[in-house]
């Protein structure tokens, strides 16, 4: 493909992967809430999901602000944006490709006519 | 829903006879020709390098052009090649995808005279995505509706 990856991307894709990691940011997608809510539901301990946050603010997915004692998570969709992007990249260069196929073979065309 | 997502999918109308598009894709002069064409398109410089092809089933390929960044490096093993109906290969551009390739298929359909070219190039995040689950952000809701209206 033209484009290749890019740290960010992997990043993404990465947190993306895992099913914990995705219940989470379907959990933040309704609303913010302190890691300490996150950790119940999903039945494992208060490291394992620092862990998974971890990679989600690597990925940009998930920013955090303290309030009081307590670190309060949010969602941010925009790194989606990207992957987007990248398959509507992949998409352009196999449109480009079809232009091109059909622009070479209409001037071989024209080449046998003035011929 | 996973395929969707990570799915690309175009459609184009030749006048040239479905063996010529077939051919297009397999001949190295032609492939060299036509893909430097796409790539000056997309902006880049379509200075192409490597074009090599083992036109069989499992049969390799390697296509490299020269960007500012470097050779990009695009490869691949043919699955499918059914003359003039049907091309398909796994499609690889980080050795990283060597685990789980994502897949071109590049369907040919007589038309009139000329024909119909449908590319699906599907998992093209297989290895990091294949288990994403939709409908939990807008953002991926608008992946599938630009992939479906594309």
């Amino acid at each position: 493909m033209p484009v290749p990856r890019t740290e960010n991307l992997d990043h993404t894709l990465i947190a993306l992967a895992d099913p914990t990691r995705r219940a989470i940011l379907r959990r933040l997608a309704r609303g913010e809430a302190r890691i300490t809510d996150l950790a119940e539901p999903f039945d494992i301990s208060f490291n394992s999901v620092s862990k998974h946050i971890k990679l989600l603010e690597r990925a940009e997915l998930v920013t955090r602000r303290k309030v009081g004692r307590e670190y309060i998570l949010r969602f941010k969709p925009k790194p989606l944006t990207e992957v987007q992007a990248w398959i509507a990249k992949q998409q352009a260069f196999w449109a480009a490709s079809l232009k091109a196929i059909d622009d070479m073979l209409r001037a071989e065309d024209e080449g046998k006519v003035r011929k | 829903m996973t395929e969707t997502l990570a799915t690309a999918k175009v459609t184009h109308r030749f006048a040239a006879s479905p063996a010529r598009v077939y051919d297009a894709w397999l001949e190295p002069a032609k492939l060299r020709s036509w893909m430097s064409a796409a790539l000056k398109n997309m902006g880049v410089s379509g200075e192409m390098m490597r074009v090599e092809v083992d036109a069989r089933v499992g049969g390799k390929f390697f296509f490299s052009d020269m960007r500012e960044a470097g050779e990009a490096k695009h490869w691949g093993t043919y699955r499918v090649l059914d003359r003039p109906h049907k091309i398909e290969f796994t499609w690889m551009v980080d050795a990283r995808d060597e685990n789980d390739p994502s897949v071109v298929t590049i369907t040919i359909e007589p038309d009139g005279t000329g024909s119909f070219v449908t590319i699906v190039h599907a998992k093209i995040f297989a290895s990091y995505v294949e288990k994403v689950e939709m409908g939990w952000s807008n953002m991926l809701g608008a992946i599938d509706a630009m992939l479906v209206s594309a």
